[in-house]
Order: structure tokens, then C-alpha cells, then sequence
């Protein structure tokens, strides 16, 4: 397993609203079509810090495969199967997966 | 009915399934692997689905049209993995007891598919380049 553990860097610690000294979350994701092919892997795990949100994984998403950061503004993140909008909390225990444009054009995500 | 499948798809089943003495129009819908976009040609396409998301928001689709309409069966099957030239990539029928509540059902039912179910497709395209179909994104490589 992969760790992006560098959340924890004090420059990101306004962003995180728990700080980078409490209690850490293991978060599986999953990456698909052009991201998957960037990050070169399906599956992974990061840990970020307790009550981060859908935009701090992103961000740590980056940190650890800078080949996702120029697909970032357009990739939607999915927690538990439905679309997150980026100041969405990631509850322990679900799956976030990385959603680059399907075909049709993009979901809007209220 | 919702399916995610590597099969081909029986279209004639799919209609067959849907058909109904309560229904007087049914609607099908299929999306075919196209040879020619503008210059372009296409070999092959190869669809990536993320299956239990995708069958989640296909079930959505499926509840929220039987509210918009008096809808006595439907169908709705996607395939994934690799796809030749004229193959069916996916089938939406519908049966409403009237035609225009079945062509509206199946034309919002086939639109909304390709704009919120996670399914990708990438082209294979007849000089052998690949490229992942997704509107909007840059996909030069990193530099």
C-alpha cells in the first residue's frame, strides 16, 4: 500500500480542520480510465488526517501522484457511490473513488 | 431490469423483455460503436465501468423514470471491455402505454445514462492510437 502521509506538513494545516496530530484515517481508492492510467495503478490507500474533507484527499491524491494534478479540476470524487462535492467530510470506512468525465459530459454535483 | 455485462448484447431479447398487453409503444434505444467521428477513424473502443457505483446510479435512473412516467417495463444494459466496429455498447427499452411517454422515457433515460453513470470508454483508433473518451479534459501528457 501507498501512503500519502505528508498532510500532516504544517503549510497544510489551516486547510485540515483537525490538524495534523490527531488521530489519522486510512481512505481506499479507487481510480479509473485516464486517471487510473496517470496514477498507474486501480487501487490505493491514503491516510489523511480525521474529519478531512473530499478536497484534502484530493489534494493528497496530488501530493502523491503528481501525474493526477493536471487532471484535477475535471476528475469528480465518489464516496460511498454517490458524487462528493469537495467540502463533503470523509467518514471512515467508506470507498472514495476518482471519476474522470464519462462520455456524455459532467455530472453536476449539488 | 439493470445490467452490467461483458456479453454481447441480445437486443431482440431485450425488447422481447419488455413488451407488454399493458403497454401500447415500446421504445429502444441503442448505442453502436461508430466507424467515422468528422475524420477520425475508429478500430475499436474498450468501455471500463466502476460496477457497483454505476449499477447504483443506473437503479436512480430506473426509480426516478418510473416517476416521470406511466412506465410498465424497462431495460437498461451497458457492456463493458472491448467492443468492434457496428457492436452494441448498450440497449435502454422502455414500454409506456403510449408512444411519446415512451419515446420521452427513453431518450432521458439514454441522456442521463451517458452524463452520470461512471462508465468510460477508450478509442482505439485505426492508425493504433489510443485515447480515453472525457469531454472537457486536457489529456496532454505530464510533463
Amino acid at each position: 500500500l501507498i501512503r500519502g502521509n505528508d498532510l500532516a506538513g504544517a503549510d497544510r494545516e489551516s486547510e485540515i480542520p483537525c490538524g495534523g496530530e490527531g488521530p489519522s484515517v486510512q481512505v481506499p481508492v479507487r481510480l479509473f480510465a485516464l486517471a487510473k492510467e496517470r496514477a498507474g495503478r486501480g487501487e490505493l490507500t491514503i491516510e489523511v488526517p480525521d474529519g478531512s474533507t473530499v478536497g484534502d484527499v484530493k489534494r493528497a491524491l496530488v501530493d502523491l501522484i503528481p501525474a493526477l494534478g493536471p487532471l484535477v479540476p475535471n476528475l469528480l470524487i465518489a464516496v460511498d457511490a454517490e458524487y462528493a462535492s469537495d467540502d463533503q467530510t470523509i467518514a471512515p470506512g467508506l470507498e472514495v473513488a476518482v471519476i474522470p468525465p464519462v462520455s456524455g459530459g459532467s455530472p453536476r454535483v449539488v | 431490469m439493470i445490467e452490467i455485462t461483458e456479453d454481447v448484447i441480445d437486443h431482440a431479447a431485450v425488447t422481447e423483455r419488455v413488451r407488454s398487453n399493458q403497454a401500447g409503444a415500446v421504445c429502444v434505444f441503442l448505442g453502436t460503436v461508430r466507424e467515422m467521428t468528422g475524420p477520425r477513424q475508429t478500430r475499436s473502443l474498450d468501455y471500463e465501468a466502476y460496477p457497483s457505483m454505476a449499477q447504483h446510479k443506473m437503479a436512480e435512473l430506473e426509480a426516478e423514470a418510473r416517476r416521470r412516467w406511466p412506465i410498465v417495463e424497462m431495460a437498461i444494459i451497458h457492456r463493458v471491455g472491448h467492443l468492434d466496429l457496428g457492436e452494441v455498447s448498450v440497449a435502454v427499452a422502455v414500454s409506456c402505454p403510449h408512444r411519446h411517454q415512451a419515446f420521452e422515457a427513453c431518450r432521458w433515460l439514454i441522456d442521463t445514462l451517458k452524463e452520470v453513470v461512471p462508465i468510460w470508454k477508450k478509442e482505439t483508433s485505426a492508425d493504433g492510437t489510443e485515447e480515453w473518451v472525457h469531454p472537457g479534459l486536457e489529456q496532454a501528457p505530464p510533463s
